[in-house]
């Protein structure tokens, strides 16, 4: 490099360094303005409370085999000849109540439980794109009266049916959900990968499910256990465990909040953390259902 | 990647807030220098770096740890930072009010005012350049980010950072041909 190369590196450095400092009229504090954009898209949660911890490392928590959170819960959904999700939502049943076992009690006392792992199913034609959202409580409290930390980790992703040959979404074995591609029956397997969610102590998950729906769309949640898949039975209460899930219907969704961990939990609180979510999610509702509409026939 | 880097990643991946906080903290004055030097506007610039913070929020279960977190970061902040550009939020007059306004405390006027006649030369030379090229002369210049690493954030070849670098460096070159950087190293202005 020339003297005259550096000489232009220098200036460049200089000025940028100069023009950079022109941006500044003060400490930047994107904080506040963080916090309410995450609020209003509906990430609620408390951050201004201290979080509390149940006192147990991963390691501890993994090793003693505690926690988990869901039992088995299920809805079917069968669409009417309207594509309104209220006609679709109508009748929820439960799938299966696997119950839950409880795997001792926490260093603090509390009740701690293992539950299958999850699987999500959900039945539409191939060329409606789906999405599918699951969001985590936080640790409830030893004895406590009510969870403190919100979802935190939520993620959605949308599977993209126009390339039904890859898998849609996140792959990464790190995510919390791995979607697979639909079947040319149109069925696509949400297999959830909660270990991470196990791993982490979380003990209640919010689910809530947003499929666009057009005539013949089912939605189902059923047992994944490793290599089959539990067909749903009939029933009219959606009960995990013994206790009731909190089941939300908007016009555009359905929610379902399982509480797990024992009576220690807020079940309020967590409900209304699903309200909240629930609103945010029905406008990225209404959002993919516009932009399904144009695939429409 | 630093201790208190990792622990707020750490965090923020077991679904505590806090992390991103510390993040934020982190990052945010840098980030937002960055958004500035591509978008010229720092409320633009606030705006733009707030909502990179959201998109690491949502994808950080994305986000390898054996990576370095910066690269990843700034790659949203850069993105986002083309796109606001792209939407039309041109290069406005506040910039470079703002630069006016500022002085050395160490120089005298006269040769301040040299001094800031010659830098605000090379800056309207680099606000000239597209976007990208601006974005990636950045990254290099003002970041101090090597080739790949430049290549990562953009998410482009390297190939295509080194050649944007060329590119930039000559339109600048050609710019300032009047005022040539030879003259600046006389001046004893830009040159260090």
């Amino acid at each position: 490099m020339t003297s005259r190369d550096d000489i232009l590196d220098s200036a460049i450095r200089q000025s940028l360094e100069r023009w950079s400092m022109a941006g500044e009229t003060g400490e930047v504090d994107l904080w506040p303005t963080i916090i309410q954009r995450l609020r209003a898209q509906g990430d609620a949660f408390e951050h201004v409370r201290p979080r509390r911890r149940w006192g147990l490392t991963r390691r501890a928590v993994g090793a003693s085999l505690v926690c988990v959170l869901l039992a088995v819960c299920g809805i079917t959904v069968a669409a009417a000849a309207s594509p309104s999700v209220r006609d679709v939502l109508h009748r929820v049943v439960p799938l299966i109540d696997n119950g839950s076992v409880s795997t001792g009690t926490s260093a603090q006392g509390a009740p701690l439980y293992m539950s299958p792992v999850p699987h999500f199913s959900v039945f539409y034609p191939s060329d409606i794109p789906a999405e599918m959202v699951i969001r985590g409580t936080g640790h409830p409290l030893p004895g406590g009266l009510r969870n403190t930390k919100p979802s935190l980790f939520g993620l959605s992703y949308v599977c993209p049916t126009s390339t039904p040959s890859q898998a849609c979404g996140s792959t990464d074995s790190r995510s919390l959900i791995q979607l697979f591609p639909p079947e040319p029956n149109g069925e696509a397997f949400f297999p959830a990968v909660v270990s991470p969610l196990v791993e982490k102590g979380i003990e209640a998950v919010w689910f809530g499910f947003h499929v666009l729906l057009p005539a013949t769309t089912y939605v189902s949640i059923g047992e994944w256990s490793a290599s089959q898949y539990a067909a749903p039975t009939s029933g009219e209460t959606l009960t995990i465990g013994g206790e009731p899930a909190h089941l939300q219907q908007t016009p555009d969704e359905i929610s379902i909040t399982l509480v797990r961990g024992g009576t220690a939990i807020d079940l309020q609180t967590n409900l209304d953390r699903a309200g909240a979510i629930s609103f945010t999610e029905t406008l990225q509702m209404r959002r993919m259902d516009s932009r399904a509409q144009k695939t429409r026939p | 990647m630093t201790d208190q880097e990792a622990t707020a990643i750490a965090a923020l991946q077991e679904g505590d807030i806090q992390g991103l906080e510390q993040l934020v903290r982190l990052y945010q004055s840098q980030a937002t220098r960055l958004a500035f030097q591509i978008t010229a506007n720092r409320h633009i610039a606030e705006d733009v770096v707030a909502d990179a913070f959201i998109t690491a929020f949502d994808r950080i279960a994305q986000y390898h740890t054996n990576r370095p977190f910066q690269p990843w970061f700034y790659r949203i902040v850069v993105n986002n930072s083309l796109k606001a550009v792209a939407r039309g939020r041109r290069i406005g007059a506040a910039g470079e009010i703002e630069l006016d306004q500022r002085a050395s405390v160490s120089a005298s006027p006269e040769d301040e005012a040299v001094r800031q006649e010659e830098r605000d030369l090379v800056i309207e030379a680099i606000q000239r350049l597209p976007a990208k090229q601006r974005a990636t002369l950045v990254l290099r210049y003002y970041l101090d980010m090597d080739v790949p690493m430049i290549a990562e954030t953009l998410g482009v070849p390297r190939g295509t950072v080194k050649w944007r670098l060329y590119a930039a460096r000559s339109k600048l070159r050609t710019s300032l041909n009047g005022e040539s950087p030879e003259t600046h190293a006389h001046t004893g202005g830009v040159a260090r």
